[in-house]
């Protein structure tokens, strides 16, 4: 009966009460409706760009989509994932035969199926403006360039990334009790890992420039193993834009890398699933 | 069925307490087929045992059997239906979800599975409400719904915490006799409630926790007698009053 | 009691829409004008995946701040902020071209510092843009129309011109501005190079004829070079004059709308002057 299918279907059973509970929200709705009236509303703020106007528009309709996963991540999710007394379901889970790894996995599996609806539904939206907006500009002028297969792979970088936070959630909420707690946990993560690149960039111009902080430089690249810079997945530049393509090899290494990253961090937390009292 | 050998639980202290031990060598066995009352103060250590059976928690020190395995084995809860003193459901779920859930996790097939829930939400009074979310059910159907969960898969052995919380006299009785038919077909079953007189009613054997420590454990006539009261709620009291004052 | 209350809430109501009233007059009696962006870091940091995003609102918030402009408000009121908010949003966003524009409007006319400040950012486009003819061009012209550095601006024509496709113009542009800031050596040699490649014969004789005007700029530059051989670079001659006869024979006459200008101790060749910084 602990056959790897057994598994499956145990994991695919809690991670389809996940996805029921999170399709019969009202808050998700509100979601996808917040984010269809921002990226409509989007059309009045292309008005104010004179040139870069196909730029401008993917780079917004991107935002949207981002700005609309970081907070099914940081609210819905982490409530799904937290150990509120009051809020979780924890045990009413775990009083079943389902072991606390296949549980872990099943949280996860539920909601990035959840993110994956969303960015899908927003994707589907978001490359429709981009053709309207095309076809209402002289695109030779302003929009000269627009590329499907790069709006595919900006689309999955930005869900890569939202699937390396996701981890993260369930490897704190494995860790710390409470979902007010793991909301700022997120938050500091998230910022570190916008803000080490920034702290690197100017550590390495101080060392160009002889000020010698090798050490330091050395330690902070061993803090972006850690904190990983997330601009690697961000190809959203390349979508609307005569931007440098990328080689395969540049490509396919952020993605590579930050799924090590994504099994690592589900590792880490089933782990620590399986070890702790749930009380 | 169940065996607790020298099991002891000390929960981790926090900021402006010490330690304290919910359970000390605690040892105690369920035979098959038995029906075991766990009575005990507030935080006696009945809910802490029910988390080791269910391995919420683990314990710091002795073994527990159950079903001669470890109780980390999730399998061996195919064989066990759960009765939580409170119950936490995704907010937007109704009872078929998580009855469809607890039948695939226990390879229940679909028929058996669609047969057994009718069967069950209609004796529980639930079958008209089964599509409703469970957060507009009331403290009443709720409990009831977790009965109907706890049973889908036919387990063997039945741990049942406050069973009657937020039930009026007319669930209470339904639920009564419905553990009563559950003993009546064999299952095991543990049984913990405030309630001393249904205790008295339904078990075969009844274990005393005092602070951690298991005070007596035998048949509930055997406590009356031992502390020369005509009721088992009197002799609970007795019995804990003289380890207080012994303490 | 009910309806004390509600001419109470009445009366908050009224109060909050006249204070209402009273900051709306406030505002617009206010002048317009624009914050100086945060640094480029806390961008960077807090918007993270929204970075580019956060480039072109504070470009939005520019642009409407231009538009918003009261006539006769002073352009050094807000030469540092804007300034700021170009550099801020370019370097957060390189390869956003419409920011290099605007720069490129607005900001060189306010103050030779402006302009300085908007060659940087420039900079900035053409380091995103390498090939892009017209941040070249906004960034060498800034040189000598904004900032009266005209060697600066034909070294950065020069440079602009050695890019495949660039336009005839770039060098021709890099030669007159060479011989403008003194460097007419430069210039002669970037008029012969074009001369060998260019193919229109009425372009041709022009090139030709400004070589043949360089050329006897030249003769006076040489005869500069040998007094100051002679006399030292301490002690130029006070006026061409002084050259004539010892180092050259006469002084030559430049024709065909060239001047030379002798700016001790530097000479210039030059168009006559029509821009207001020269």
């Amino acid at each position: 009966m602990r056959s790897p299918l057994n598994a499956m279907r145990r994991i695919c059973a809690l991670a389809r009460l996940i996805i029921l509970d999170g399709l019969r929200r009202h808050a998700l709705i509100g979601l996808v409706l917040f984010a269809l009236a921002g990226a409509t509303g989007g059309l009045l703020f292309f008005d104010f760009i004179p040139r870069d106007i196909g730029r401008a528009t993917n780079d917004f309709l991107f935002s949207i989509t981002w700005l609309t996963g970081f907070i099914f991540l940081l609210f819905h999710a982490v409530q799904v994932m937290a150990w509120d007394t009051e809020r979780g379901a924890l045990h009413t889970f775990l009083a079943r035969p389902i072991s606390r790894t296949e549980y872990a996995l099943a949280l996860f599996l539920g909601l990035a199926t959840l993110l994956l609806a969303l960015n899908i539904i927003l994707g589907g939206l978001g490359w429709g403006i981009l053709k309207f907006v095309r076809g209402s500009v002289n695109a030779a002028s302003y929009f000269q360039h627009l590329s499907f297969p790069f709006f595919l792979l900006a689309s999955a970088g930005l869900y890569w990334i939202q699937m390396v936070i996701l981890a993260i959630i369930l490897l704190f909420s494995s860790a710390v009790r409470g979902s007010f707690p793991v909301l700022l946990l997120t938050l500091c993560y998230y910022f570190i890992c916008s803000g080490l690149p920034v702290v690197r960039g100017s550590i390495k111009q101080q060392t160009l420039h002889g000020a010698g902080r090798q050490t330091l430089d050395t330690l902070l690249q061993g803090l972006t193993a850690i904190f990983p810079d997330f601009s690697w997945l961000d190809f959203k530049t390349l979508v609307a834009s005569s931007d440098p393509a990328p080689v395969i090899s540049q490509l396919m290494l952020p993605f590579a890398l930050s799924t090590l990253y994504i099994v690592i961090v589900l590792w880490l937390a089933c782990a620590i699933y399986e070890r702790r009292d749930l009380q | 069925m169940i065996v607790f050998e020298h099991v002891t639980k000390i929960y981790s202290k926090e900021i402006g307490s010490l330690a304290s031990a919910a359970l000390a060598d605690l040892t105690f066995t369920l035979k098959q087929g038995e029906t075991l009352g766990l009575i005990g103060a507030n935080g006696a250590g009945k809910s802490t045992s029910i988390r080791l059976l269910m391995d919420f928690i683990r314990p710091d020190e002795g073994t527990i059997q159950l079903f001669n395995q470890s109780p980390r084995n999730p399998l061996l809860r195919q064989k066990i239906g759960y009765l939580p003193e409170t119950a936490n459901f995704p907010a937007n779920l109704n009872v078929l979800d998580l009855l469809r859930f607890t039948g695939s996790t226990c390879a229940i097939p679909k028929k058996i599975l669609q047969q057994r829930s009718h069967e069950l939400l209609t004796l529980l009074d639930l079958w008209g409400v089964r599509r409703r979310p469970l957060r507009a059910y009331s403290k009443g159907m709720q409990q009831r719904a977790n009965f109907a969960i706890a049973l889908i898969n036919d387990p063997e052995l039945l741990i049942l915490d406050e069973p009657m919380s937020g039930l009026d006299p007319m669930g209470r009785k339904k639920i009564i006799d419905l553990i009563g038919q559950l003993k009546a077909a064999g299952k095991t079953i543990l049984f913990c409630s405030h309630i001393l007189e249904d205790v008295d009613r339904l078990v075969d054997s009844v274990l005393l926790l005092h602070k951690g420590e298991k005070l007596f454990h035998g048949i509930p006539g055997d406590l009356t007698a031992q502390e020369g009261t005509p009721s088992m709620a009197e002799a609970f009291v007795s019995r804990v009053k003289r380890e207080e004052s012994h303490a | 009691m009910r309806i004390v209350r509600g001419i109470l809430l009445a009366g908050l109501i009224v109060m909050y829409g006249g204070l209402c009233v009273v900051q709306e007059h406030k505002a617009l009696a206010r002048d317009a004008s624009l914050e100086f962006a945060l640094p480029v870091s806390f961008y960077a940091i807090a918007a993270g995946y929204l970075k580019q995003l956060a480039a072109e609102m504070l470009f939005i918030k520019t642009s409407v701040f231009l538009g918003g402009l009261r006539p006769g408000t002073p352009p050094a009121s807000y030469g540092d902020a804007l300034g700021n908010n170009f550099a801020v949003m370019t370097q957060l966003y390189p390869r956003f071209i419409d920011p290099y524009y605007f720069c490129q409007a607005f900001l060189p006319p306010i103050s030779i510092e402006a302009a300085s400040k908007a060659s940087v950012i420039l900079a900035t486009g053409i380091a995103a843009y390498p090939n892009d003819f017209n941040l070249r061009f906004f960034y060498s012209s800034n040189f000598f129309l904004a900032m009266n550095e005209p060697l600066k601006g034909g070294r950065a024509f020069a440079e602009a011109a050695q890019i495949p496709g660039s336009p005839p113009l770039f060098a021709h542009l890099a030669a007159l501005l060479s011989a403008k800031g003194g460097d007419i050596a430069a210039g002669l040699i970037s008029l012969k190079t074009m001369l060998i490649s260019e193919k229109d014969e009425k372009v041709r004789a022009r090139y030709q004829q400004e070589i043949v005007i360089f050329e006897q700029a030249m003769s006076v530059q040489r005869a500069l070079n040998a007094y100051a051989d002679k006399y030292g670079l301490s002690l130029p001659p006070q006026s061409l004059q002084q050259l004539v006869p010892e180092f050259l024979p006469q002084l030559p006459e430049i024709k065909d709308s060239f001047t030379l200008v002798y700016d001790p101790p530097l000479l210039r060749l030059q168009r006559p002057d029509r821009t207001k910084n020269n």
